[in-house]
């Protein structure tokens, strides 16, 4: 009914889609592939079916205690970052600011600036300042590219409801704290939750900053780069690996899910 | 000087359901209002009317105390609402965009202003219920908003406001976003449910047919100022500017100077009667069916001669434009369809009126 | 707002700012004394191999952003035109690649085009070559390749919003005007969605001129990047000014050509006709 031109079924079109999503996918997913592969070589053919790959994860510690740094920077990033991201979205939604554009476009920088050398100012600073390489530089480090992303996910959430439902709010006889709390809060859920997922997962995954920022209290991705190093260590890591993916893989559709939900994308 | 005539007005008008005095507004030092005084009577149907950007809105929503006026003052009944907040006044408001609350159903957008009123679960849900049913839309109560039409929003918009018995409900252009035929329905539904339950409502909108068919009374508002105010009758036949009679309804308009013998002259044109009419000129006011059509030259009265420009067929009735030599618009004359029969471009007519429905209004705008 | 903008001058202004006036440092070397100085941007264009590495690096992410707007513009006018029960789905499919561990993404590629990886092993297998390809891995194609797929979602996605903006009357207008499906392309399609090419490309361009994961892993030498570099002289090197400078130079050539980049495409949309 909407693009009623397009009255033919376009078959070559329809074609490359899918294919683009194979070139997108198949790489990905060769990972879980040959993390059951019974053998230390990466190669065609596969050698059987095995999870003793799997067994090894949780008889390594540095490991587990990689895994754990992880979640707790994850967890204290999605949370600081969401909450700073949607005050911030608040603001830039319901109030008329002077400059709002450049401003906008400062908390946006982050996304298009190259990881290296942000990381590298970052290390400059923290080394400045005097404070030592931690998990808190880490932190700090996954904040900053943490926030572009809540920021843009709380705004776009925010700008679907209009200002006539605050008013019609204090017009049944709320004020503003229970405003908030019956209206506001319960309107952008779904976009907090989509922001605390998605920012985790953007903080779980990051490498370049926790390379740079890390010292000896390490994050799983810096732990998975040490391993690299180790042929044989190949086939942990991909079982590893696939572990993380498909953990991404669930939160983020669930987040991805609920940042469209109920609004007209 | 504000002071003392402030007491004559409430003096003059002790039992009025709103009292507004001198309210002014800026925006970014725009003036929104200037100094608007107005009375409202206790279950009235009051509308503002008017152009957009004239003001009715703003004025609107100080009433709702959703604006803060920069100054005057507000009672409701004998209370001076001016400072109170919205959630505190004795008003609701049906916004324009209805303002559903999107994550709550039918039901639970009716009840949301109750929970302040603590009432008990099964008394809040009778009264939901009942409002419901008021409104039309018995049933419906668990859906969702997003599920109904615009109407319906329209509806469960009407019952959230009035579930909380306000004593004056305010509605912003509460009709501009349905169709026309729903419209017309809404209106009338809507001038029932007023009587029903008895409170005065204030009604904003820019469509005159929509004022004059549901209010008791009219302001006609332009540039912040209130131009006229009346009722729908008044406001047709008596028009007090040219503002107000350009705004309501069509019209045609000659200008005049007065003459010998109490009558009005239009240079070229000749001299006419107009009871209206008290030594001086300004601006004849003819509304189109005020006028009869003759074929012939008629022997006395008022009468202008001109030829067709254009038949217009609207069913019920028909329009005619006719070029009068030495007037720049043609003069638009409505007629019933037997009247305008035969009648084709260039055809040689006769516009008469009588002296009792011409109307003279002042020229300066 | 004003938490967010001291946590990001704090986070990104006061870095970069540490960053420009460190690169202005000279850190005692054999040939040069510590203090301020232009040392640093001397030594970079006396270095012809830091040349190349900025001018490889421009390269690659221009080939990547090539690459990629051609690649996904087609699937986004699917998505955009021709999908209409499950452009959800279909959305969520493109962006989902987008959030995945960007690190085991990289890596992927390292499976795939190594020695031993799938493609040779596979090719072996299948009796189409006796002997493993060594031409894969290690080199500027292998870091294309695997850049285009990690930033693929970056650039489908504001393509695809600036098409669905579209307004359908438009495209049947054009029609109703006598244009073909290829001329309607060409003179409405194309220059309206010039906007969503252009943040998409821009998007993928400055942070892949600094990617230091791909150059890493499937690089090799041949395939190094200026971004491997600043992070040695910040890590192994420890120089920090001359890696402060480093990133300064590089930052201002990705700028400058961002900006032709830029005024490039939005020529594509004052040329319709």
């Amino acid at each position: 009914m909407t693009r009623s031109h397009a009255r033919k079924r376009p078959v070559l079109l329809t074609a490359y889609a899918v294919l683009f999503l194979l070139f997108l996918y198949v790489p990905i997913l060769l990972v879980p592939a040959f993390s059951f592969n019974d053998g230390t070589i990466v190669a065609f053919p596969l050698q059987g079916f095995t999870t003793r790959w799997y067994g090894e994860l949780s008889r390594s510690p540095e490991l587990l205690a990689a895994l754990r740094h992880s979640l707790v920077v994850g967890a204290c990033v999605s949370v600081l970052a969401t909450g700073l991201g949607t005050l911030g979205a608040w603001v830039v939604t319901r109030y008329p600011l002077p400059g709002k554009a450049p401003v906008t476009g400062f908390i946006m920088l982050p996304i298009v600036a190259p990881l290296v050398v942000l990381a590298g100012a970052l290390f400059l600073l923290v080394q400045t300042v005097g404070v030592g390489l931690s998990l808190y530089t880490v932190g700090l480090g996954h904040l900053i590219v943490c926030l572009p992303f809540a920021f843009q996910v709380m705004r776009s959430r925010l700008e679907s409801f209009d200002d006539s439902v605050l008013k019609a709010s204090r017009d049944l006889g709320e004020g503003r704290v229970a405003t908030f709390l019956r209206v506001v809060l319960p309107i952008s859920a779904p976009g907090i939750i989509s922001s605390l997922l998605l920012t985790f997962t953007l903080s779980f995954d990051e490498f370049v900053l926790s390379f740079f920022l890390s010292s000896t209290e390490v994050t799983l991705p810096v732990y998975i780069w040490s391993q690299l190093r180790f042929p044989g260590r190949l086939p942990v890591v991909l079982a590893l690996g696939s572990l993380i993916l498909l953990a991404s893989f669930v939160l983020v559709v669930l987040g991805e899910v609920l940042r469209r939900w109920r609004t007209d994308d | 000087m504000t002071d003392t005539r402030k007491e004559s007005h409430m003096a003059a008008d002790p039992d009025s359901g709103i009292s507004i005095r001198g309210i002014s507004k800026s925006f970014d030092g725009t003036r929104v209002l200037r100094d608007i005084d107005l009375e409202v009577g206790r279950g009235e149907f009051f509308s503002l009317l008017g152009p957009s950007g004239c003001g009715k809105s703003t004025l609107l929503n100080i009433l709702g105390g959703l604006e803060t006026p920069d100054s005057g003052s507000i009672r409701i009944g004998d209370r001076d609402v001016t400072h109170l907040p919205a959630e505190k006044r004795p008003t609701n408001m049906v916004f324009q965009s209805y303002a559903m609350f999107p994550h709550l159903s039918v039901a639970k957008n009716v009840a949301y202003g109750l929970r302040r009123k603590r009432l008990g679960r099964r008394e809040r849900d009778e009264k939901v219920e009942r409002m419901l049913s008021l409104v039309h839309l018995d049933g419906l109560g668990d859906r969702n908003p997003s599920e109904l039409s615009g109407g319906q929003r329209q509806r469960v918009a009407l019952a959230r406001a009035l579930v909380m018995e306000p004593a004056v409900l305010l509605l912003d252009e509460s009709l501009a976003a349905l169709d026309r035929r729903l419209r017309e329905a809404m209106q009338i539904e809507l001038r029932e449910l007023q009587r029903e339950v008895g409170i005065t409502f204030v009604f904003v909108t820019h469509d005159q047919d929509e004022a004059m068919s549901m209010s008791d009374r009219i302001a006609v508002m332009g540039g912040g100022r209130i131009l006229q105010i009346g009722r729908p009758t008044e406001l047709y036949h008596a028009p007090a500017s040219r503002e107000v009679a350009e705004f309501i309804g069509s019209i045609n308009l000659i200008e005049v100077t007065p003459c010998a013998g109490g009558r009005l002259e239009a240079p070229g044109l000749g001299a006419f009667d107009c009871d209206s009419a008290a030594g001086e000129g300004g601006l004849l006011a003819l509304r189109p069916e005020c006028f009869g059509i003759a074929r012939e030259a008629p022997a006395a009265g008022n009468r202008l001669e001109g030829r067709v420009r254009e038949v217009t067929f609207l069913g019920d009735r028909s329009y005619l434009r006719v070029n009068v030599e030495g007037l720049e618009d043609p003069l638009i004359a409505s007629c019933s369809f037997r009247e305008a029969e035969g009648l084709s471009r260039d055809d040689r007519v006769w516009l008469t009126w009588s002296a009792e429905d011409g109307r003279l209004i002042p020229s300066d705008r | 707002m004003s938490p967010l903008l001291v946590v990001m001058v704090i986070g990104v202004g006061a870095p970069c700012l540490l960053l420009l006036v460190m690169s202005f440092w000279q850190q005692e070397s054999y040939d040069m004394a510590a203090g301020w100085g232009l040392g640093n941007y001397v030594k970079f264009f006396q270095t012809p191999f830091y040349q190349v590495l900025v001018l490889r690096s421009i390269g690659v992410a221009l080939s990547v952003c090539a690459l990629t707007v051609l690649m996904a513009y087609p699937v986004a006018y699917f998505v955009a035109f021709h999908v209409t029960r499950y452009r959800s789905l279909w959305l969520v499919l493109l962006t989902v690649p987008f959030w995945t561990s960007y690190l085991l993404r990289i890596f992927a590629w390292k499976v795939v085009l190594g020695y031993n990886g799938v493609i040779n092993s596979g090719l072996v297998s299948l009796g189409v070559i006796d002997e493993p390809l060594s031409v894969l891995l290690y080199n500027p194609l292998a870091v294309t390749i695997t850049l285009t797929h990690a930033w693929m979602p970056f650039v489908v996605l504001p393509i695809y919003v600036s098409l669905a903006k579209i307004p359908t009357e438009l495209l049947a207008s054009a029609s109703d005007l006598g244009d073909g499906p290829v001329r309607r392309f060409l003179r409405v399609i194309l220059p309206l969605s010039i906007p969503g090419v252009a943040s998409g490309a821009m998007l993928v361009f400055i942070p892949t001129v600094g990617d230091y994961v791909a150059p890493m892993l499937v690089g090799g030498t041949s395939g190094s990047m200026i971004g491997t570099v600043i992070a040695a002289q910040f890590g192994a090197a420890d120089n920090w000014p001359m890696g402060s400078a480093m990133s300064v130079i590089s930052m201002l050539a990705v700028s400058l050509t961002a900006i032709a980049m830029q005024f490039g495409i939005m020529q594509v949309r004052s040329r319709a006709r």
